[in-house]
């Protein structure tokens, strides 16, 4: 029997009050690992297509992997899965913290929660034992004084998910959070648990989780750690705060709604401000790091004073990272840190995602900028490039849903719409998902990405040339010859998936060699997983998500794709000034390697068959998939 | 002299230098002189086959090199080189 496992979830009808406890299929754990890989599989299962990601047939997952809570590096990851009610499609949001762990020795390998309950309610696991409780007094609470007062409740010793205010709302900018400041942040989840009125999930647990070879896996550990590399250093030190102020000037973050260019717009004296060191020198700064994590790339500062004192936790605050960094920084021409220290608090306790605030203040300011937007459309405030107190300010109506706030709350798609579709080319989104603060004409593979992964406009989904973890063999190509990088983006997206799906941390990914992904699992589980295994688990898991959207009629290659994302027109200052992506090369370049149609994107019965996917022959035959105009 | 600042991640292989100064040249000269003085940023600048990483991006005086002759660009005194090897962020 596989280890690593707990061998049960746990399903949850929230319109019922029904609460099952299913044995898990650990054939499909050795196929789909775990994680989302596991969850597409039990969700394309359990859900039919068509249905509202927000109404009662939709099932929100919660999902661990078999690595989660072992003693591999990094295995502190749980995931959130479901249709996203913001992008339509295949959802998930991936988050570290302590739950994950808690949830696994709480005795499950994940939950699913379907219906909708009539009253709000909280679940509640005591190592085994779980029921749904009353939320009626925690209904309105924002996520910190939810969590004080769950652990007053019931002890500090448990870990809890919950949703904010902005769940509550049905925002599409709703994340669900652990520990506070944990986010699971895209695809608009914290919705989904809004809508079935889930306000919380409170786990405690103390069992054991079962090893194939504990020896093993803690000799692994410390061999691997003697060998940390790559961005371990810069992690440990600042988190990813410390490549704030090169990605500004490399043309990696975006700048000005990504129509501008570090070097002339945000200069390193103005970048600086944001990053590194200055982050880590606000008072009273210390390190946080998830569960058994020697990385550590998390921390937590003291903001007590000024206009944007911290108001939460005796003023304490987790740092801002950099996506926050970049997206309510560079992206808006705003270096006055405070204010983004700030900005995360207000999003960590309502629970909204930083980056997609950041893509939706991005189209209001350029199309203030550009007259397309008066004052008296943003409620008198003047959105303008940098303006921190407005900033903030819009900021608080987006999450009270108050005034032009409430035709922002939902992202910049719908903001666009309720505009009456002015200002298409600062829109920057794919398929509703905001783009993250990484630039395709930076790292093109990332343009692949942001297309074709099942989770539209996605950094963590792996791409060509980005930074990969030693001992992953990769051709030497030149990052502008679009069409020569398939096999290295196919290596680069399948290993990625397996690692996520098995629980671990895209930082210990990034930080020790390539094979302590296999070696870990192979140790944990008991399985014996070649590298070509590795990579076949991941493309199996990278297909059952894209499989999921197709099914519901959707086809990545009909996404709209942002101008400013592949360099139409091209930036004609900076150091991407001059590129143009040949987005249709490197798509058809990933297309060929998975062996998916070129205009279909439905992957060939012969590559099912391979991938043991053979159901999907026979779904497929029934699917309506648009093709691109 | 050219003035090379090193990337926090590989500070360790230069015994914690945040820069190095080494004679001006073309840009392959001068990074060819970085690795003399310190071997062991060999395998991080250059691939087996003595090819610039392809994961590495070199600005010279905040202007990629890309736009400045790659490899051939000349280097003259009071220049700075600054190294980003890429990696990703998150969160």
């Amino acid at each position: 029997m596989a280890r690593g496992y707990m061998g049960e979830i746990l399903e949850v009808n929230l319109t019922t009050g029904e609460i099952k406890v299913e044995e898990l299929d650990l054939k499909l754990c050795h196929d789909y690992i775990g994680g989302y890989g596991l969850g597409a599989k039990l969700l394309y299962d359990r859900m039919p297509a068509g249905v509202d990601p927000l109404g009662p047939e939709a099932i929100l997952g919660i999902l661990t992997g078999p690595l989660t809570g072992t003693p591999a590096l990094v295995g502190s990851r749980f995931v959130v899965v479901g249709k996203s009610p913001k992008t339509h499609t295949w959802g998930d949001g991936n988050c570290g913290g302590y739950f994950g762990v808690a949830l696994k020795t709480a005795g499950y390998d994940g939950l699913l929660f379907s219906g909708i309950s009539e009253k709000p309610v909280y679940l509640y696991i005591d190592e085994g034992e779980s029921d749904l409780l009353d939320a009626g007094d925690l209904w309105g609470m924002n996520v910190t004084e939810l969590e004080d007062a769950i652990f007053e409740k019931h002890g500090s010793d448990c870990q809890v998910i919950s949703i904010g205010p902005a769940g509550e709302k049905i925002s599409l900018l709703a994340t669900v959070m652990n520990d506070k400041e944990r986010a699971a942040g895209r695809s608009g989840l914290g919705a989904v648990m809004g809508s079935k009125r889930l306000k919380a999930i409170v786990v405690r647990g103390g069992m054991t989780i079962p090893l194939h070879d504990t020896r093993k896996i803690n000799h692994l550990r410390r061999e691997y750690m003697r060998q940390k590399m790559g961005f371990y250093d810069t992690l440990h030190k600042w988190g990813t705060a410390g490549i704030t102020a090169d990605s500004a000037l490399s043309g990696d973050s975006p700048v000005k709604n990504w129509g501008g260019a570090g070097t002339v717009d945000f200069p390193m004296e103005k970048a600086k401000k944001i990053s590194d060191d200055s982050v880590i020198s606000v008072k009273d700064y210390r390190p946080y790091a998830c569960s058994s994590c020697v990385i550590g790339c998390g921390g937590r500062l003291r903001q007590d004073s000024g206009p944007y004192a911290l108001e939460y936790n005796d003023r304490i605050g987790h740092k801002p990272e950099y996506e926050t960094l970049c997206m309510l920084g560079t992206n808006l021409l705003n270096d006055d840190l405070p204010s983004i220290i700030k900005l995360n608090e207000i999003c960590n306790v309502v629970g909204i995602d930083t980056i997609s605030l950041g893509g939706t203040l991005g189209y209001v300011i350029e199309c203030y900028e550009n007259g397309l937007l008066t004052k008296q459309d943003l409620d008198g405030l003047e959105m303008t490039w940098g303006n921190a107190p407005a900033i903030v300010e819009m900021t608080n109506k987006i999450i009270a849903r108050e005034g032009v706030g409430d035709k922002l709350a939902d992202g910049v798609w719908k903001a666009w719409e309720r505009f009456g579709k002015i200002g298409t080319e600062y829109a920057i989104h794919v398929q509703g998902e905001e783009l993250p603060a990484h630039d395709p004409r930076f790292t093109p593979g990332l343009a692949a990405t942001y297309l074709l992964a099942a989770t539209p406009g996605r950094h963590t989904q792996g791409g060509e040339l980005l930074g990969p973890p030693a001992g992953l063999e990769l051709d030497v190509v030149d990052k502008h010859d679009y069409g020569a990088q398939g096999k290295n983006h196919y290596k680069l997206v399948t290993s990625l998936e397996t690692s996520q799906a098995a629980g671990l941390c895209m930082f210990g990914y990034l930080s020790f060699p390539y094979h302590a992904l296999r070696d870990q699992l192979n140790a944990v589980t008991g399985w014996e997983f070649d590298d070509e295994d590795i990579l076949k688990a991941g493309e199996r898991v990278f297909t059952m998500r894209h499989l999921f959207n197709l099914r519901e009629g959707h086809n990545p290659l009909t996404r709209n794709v942002p101008g400013r994302m592949i360099g139409d027109p091209p930036l004609t200052e900076g150091n991407v000034k001059g590129v143009t992506l040949d987005l249709k090369a490197l798509v058809n370049a990933m297309l060929e390697e998975l062996d998916w149609d070129r205009e279909t994107s439905i992957p060939s019965d012969a590559r099912l068959k391979e991938l043991g996917m053979d159901f999907a022959i026979k779904d497929k035959l029934g699917w309506d998939v648009p093709v691109p105009a | 002299m050219v003035t090379i600042k090193i990337p926090q991640i590989w500070r360790l292989a230069c015994q914690n230098e945040p820069m190095v100064q080494v004679q001006p040249g073309s840009l392959i000269q001068v990074l060819q002189a970085l690795v003399e003085r310190y071997p062991m940023l060999n395998q991080y600048l250059f691939t087996p086959r003595q090819e610039l990483q392809p994961t590495l991006n070199i600005f010279i005086n905040q202007e990629h090199t890309r736009y400045r002759g790659g490899l051939q660009a000349t280097l003259q005194d009071g220049d700075e080189i600054y190294i980003i090897p890429m990696i990703t962020g998150g969160s």
